[in-house]
């Protein structure tokens, strides 16, 4: 079914832009009406929107990691749907302009046939691929494609029973690494609907999905899969032939009206255009009474047809563009949040630190981040204080599955040990990098800290601390940087405050 | 935060500037009837917009404060709005290059050509203002920008000359993209009221009588406009480069992957590492995460030192290392703890599928040595393969854990027991 895969149907739809781009410039220059040349050129700015978007496909179908993007390219649709959503408001700007000379300077449309035929050809094409994009639609829903797949919106009953282990399904894993097959128990079957692990009942939160989204996605492994980020990228592509879908209406629509009821100066004899502003017009034809009917017997001059005909199109753009904006908006929000480094909408990051922190065994949990790759790829890293590492051992695994739970898979723990009398005080990094990197930490200052001492305010937070043995000697070698922390750290102890970032 | 630097007080005045001259244009070209100056005062319009971006996404990513909806702040919300200058830019561009090309379709002449010389001298005058007000110009707004304020306001000189300036120099990083989003705008509108000088000017000396066909002269404008639009977009994709190494999370410039990979498999201790990712948040702040194998928790210890000096070295000081020690089951390059099942993996940021290469993920083995048989604990079946718990959990590994010395001036002193 090539009509599923995403960039059959951006090179096709692709194809029939740039060849109506081509008919219409053609078309143009023979009749010589500058009203469909520059109509041709918002379908170039389709053809540009398509190649983005195509782009962007190509490049996020590599996700394997290589020395100059550690995480592969799956990014590349987020950003290809920002750059069409900044790309489309910046075209809604120009329309509006165009819109706005328009008012102050109507024009008349040539050969309103012409137009008519061409606008109802480029509505065709544009509606052909809104048939095209649909799948993703403007709601942002994504589909599980193929191979019998559910949907994983639902949420599981709670398995009270201890489930059988499941070999995953995907039959040349599971013969490639006989290694990690005994991990499987959780995750279940075919429809990659995650179950709970059996006997832990210790979330109220719901079920486990496996990505804790309400949304819809697939596990399935194949090319066809569509994510999530795939949907943004695709919206991008919808509102742009939306857009034009819209333009190409209010043309059709305009010449339509133009053509039945405009009362057009004929070539021969005086006319008079009363809608066009002139200021000796103005002087002139005071007199004259204007409206829809011809002139009287004072002199055979023709009005020009009804001038509100010549604001409807400005009129229609700036509705067009209204709708644009408005349905541009949150494709544009939604990528800029992601690019932003958030936590995705459906993640509570409040309860999922005291779940973290309500475990046996864990003292405190501090440096935690949440953010979204693409799609339904969320990556966690937290820094987990136990009091020893066969404690860290026994609480490790789960801390995965909270983490597993709230749609987080991959995941970077580290823990840290506390030492014999940690709790009175507040121990220091031991990285080399102290305080002179701090503003180069992601998490830097002190001052950030201030909106999070409410919610530490039981567990000792040592900001990164870690065991490394250290030989007295080794305090020598950093001996420029040892006055700082001191200073930072009464300060910060003045404050009473607990700080859970690096320092 | 309530501080201002230099670039928002820049920002502002530069703002204010363009809001005054597009009024006067608007107002102007309607009084006066010139289609032409409602048109320029457009693009200080489109000037206004590109500020009115640059300086939200500066203020939103000042005030980045962890939150529950953003753990690591907003500070790339300027990377964000570069990006968006750049691509609005662009747009504007291909517009311009649209209406240049009809015009060289049919071509026209301009008719008021005083009238549009005039404006245009103006409007270059405000643009070259706005330039020069945006270079490093540490006159300007000196008294906008105190000191910032880093927390060590105490500490002796030498200590506080550091952070402040690496402070600094961070700041400028990430303004500098925000600022060179704005920059380009501004740059972009200059060159067009230079096009439109020249080709005023042109039109004012050698004037056209109205009923001649045009000439040579009416098709200077819209070349111009071309070359002009070919400037622009050459100096607009250095930008959107640059921003796209943030966003698309690359490995930051400077660091060079294959080397740290190596210097890393070389720390003793460390059998394997894999999911190695390095990236940048925003404004040279990069961080690090990564898996480590080890033997045991003290090779561990011992190792993780020195993997931060390492990272520290390369120039990332935000790292997350997450220990797995070896069992007999899993292969060294293997991730022992992936997520708790398989079928997760189309989820994981690296897939583990792909592992096989050995240098993909960032997964190197140091060597192979031969795995020791390490005890299995049956009743933790499900724990074995992530993280296995060993016996030998010695005495003195959790006595070095109680060694430890937390350098901390104040107080624990009491490790020191070697």
């Amino acid at each position: 079914r090539w009509w599923q895969n995403r960039r059959a149907r951006l090179l096709c739809m692709l194809a029939l832009t740039f060849l109506f781009f081509v008919v219409e410039v053609v078309v143009s220059r023979v009749t010589a009406s500058l009203a469909m040349l520059s109509d041709s050129f918002h379908m170039l700015s389709d053809v540009m929107a398509l190649v983005v978007a195509l782009v962007a496909v190509r490049f996020a179908q590599r996700t394997r990691a290589t020395k100059k993007n550690t995480f592969g390219w799956v990014r590349a649709e987020v950003m290809g749907a920002l750059v069409n959503a900044v790309f489309l408001t910046a075209l809604c700007f120009t329309i509006l302009l165009e819109a706005i000379e328009r008012f102050t300077e109507p024009h008349e449309i040539q050969q309103p046939l012409v137009v008519i035929g061409v606008g109802v050809a480029g509505l065709i094409i544009n509606l052909l691929g809104l048939c095209l994009f649909n799948h993703h639609g403007v709601g942002g829903h994504g589909h599980a494609h193929g191979h019998g797949h559910s949907h994983s919106g639902r949420q599981q009953p709670r398995g009270g029973s201890p489930k059988p282990e499941q070999p995953p399904t995907d039959g040349e894993a599971a013969l490639r690494r006989e290694e990690t097959s005994t991990l499987v128990e959780n995750c279940s079957s075919s429809n990659g609907v995650s179950q709970e692990k059996l006997g832990d009942m210790k979330d109220d939160v719901t079920d486990l999905q496996v990505n804790g989204n309400a949304g819809h996605y697939s596990l399935d492994v194949e090319e066809v899969e569509e994510d999530s980020s795939a949907q943004l990228n695709m919206r991008g592509v919808f509102l742009h032939v939306f857009g034009d879908a819209l333009g190409s209406v209010i043309v059709v629509v305009n010449a339509l009206l133009f053509y039945s009821l405009w009362n057009p100066c004929p070539r021969d004899g005086p006319c008079v255009n009363p809608c066009v502003n002139n200021h000796c017009m103005e002087n002139a034809t005071l007199s004259q009474p204007l409206g829809k009917t011809n002139q009287s017997e004072q002199e055979s001059v023709m009005v020009a047809g009804p001038c509100w005909l010549l604001y409807l199109d400005p009129v229609l753009c700036l509705i067009m563009v209204c709708i644009l904006l408005y349905t541009t908006y949150p494709l544009l929000r939604e990528s800029a949040l992601i690019l932003l480094q958030t936590v995705p909408k459906q993640i509570d990051v409040h309860s999922l630190n005291s779940k973290l922190r309500t475990l046996e065994g864990v003292e405190a949990v501090h440096e935690l981040h949440i953010w979204q790759l693409a799609g339904s790829r969320i990556i966690g890293t937290a820094h987990i204080k136990c009091p020893d590492p066969s404690t860290y051992m026994m609480v490790a695994k789960r801390i995965k599955e909270i983490f597993h739970d709230e749609g987080i898979h991959a995941t970077t723990i580290q823990p840290e040990f506390a030492s014999v009398g940690s709790e009175s005080g507040r121990g220091k990094c031991e990285f080399p990098c102290r305080t002179q990197c701090a503003l180069k930490q992601c998490c830097g200052t002190a001052e950030d800290n201030t909106g999070k001492k409410t919610e530490k305010s039981s567990s000792l937070s040592i900001s990164c601390s870690e065991v490394v043995i250290e030989f007295p000697h080794n305090k020598t070698r950093r001996t420029k940087s040892e006055s700082i922390p001191s200073v930072r750290l009464e300060a910060n102890a003045d404050q009473n405050e607990q700080f859970e970032s690096s320092l | 935060m309530g501080r201002y630097s230099g670039k928002t007080c820049r920002l502002i005045f530069m703002l204010v500037l363009t809001v005054g001259f597009f009024v006067a244009e608007l107002v102007s070209g309607y009084l006066g009837n010139s289609i032409a100056l409602v048109s320029d005062s457009f693009n200080m319009l489109s000037d206004l917009i590109s500020l009115c971006v640059g300086l939200s996404t500066g203020r939103i990513a000042r005030r980045s404060r962890r939150g529950p909806r953003a753990t690591y702040g907003y500070s790339r919300a300027e990377a964000v709005g570069a990006l968006s200058n750049a691509v609005f830019l662009t747009a504007l561009c291909f517009t311009i290059c649209m209406e240049a090309a009809l015009r060289l379709a049919r071509p026209e002449r301009i008719d008021d050509a005083q009238l549009v010389l005039i404006v245009g001298a103006l409007g270059l005058a405000v643009n070259v203002v706005g330039l020069l007000v945006f270079q490093d110009w540490a006159a300007c707004c000196s008294r906008c920008r105190p000191r910032p304020d880093t927390g060590t306001a105490a500490g002796p000189d030498a200590a506080a000359e550091p952070p402040d300036r690496s402070e600094r120099k961070t700041e400028k990083k990430s303004e500098a993209l925000n600022i060179r989003g704005v920059l380009l705008h501004v740059m972009g509108d200059a060159l067009g009221s230079v096009v439109v000088v020249v080709a005023a000017t042109i039109f004012h000396v050698l004037p056209l009588s109205a009923d001649a066909p045009c000439n040579w002269q009416c098709y200077i404008d819209p070349s111009l406009t071309i070359v002009m639009v070919i400037i622009i977009l050459s100096s607009a994709f250095p930008l959107i480069k640059e921003t796209s190494i943030i966003l698309l999370q690359m490995v930051p410039k400077g660091v060079n992957m294959q080397l740290l990979t190596d210097n890393l498999a070389h720390v003793p201790g460390v059998i394997s590492l894999h999911d190695v990712h390095v990236w940048e948040l925003a404004g040279g702040k990069n961080i690090a995460t990564l898996h480590v194998k080890c033997q045991t928790p003290t090779d561990y210890q011992d190792a993780a030192y020195k993997i931060r000096k390492l990272f520290h070295e390369a120039g990332i000081h935000s790292v997350t290392i997450q220990p797995e020690y070896l069992d007999n089951k899993s292969s060294t390059l293997l991730c022992s703890s992936p997520c708790i099942s398989r079928e997760c993996d189309s989820q994981l940021c690296c897939s583990q599928q792909e592992a096989s290469l050995p240098k993909s993920n960032g997964c190197v083995e140091k060597s192979e040595r031969s795995l020791p048989a390490l005890p299995k604990d049956n009743g933790a079946s499900k724990n074995d393969i992530e993280i296995p718990i060993e016996c030998p959990v010695s005495e003195d590994s959790i006595n070095n854990v109680k060694n430890c010395i937390m350098s901390d001036d104040k107080s624990q002193l009491n490790n020191t027991r070697f």
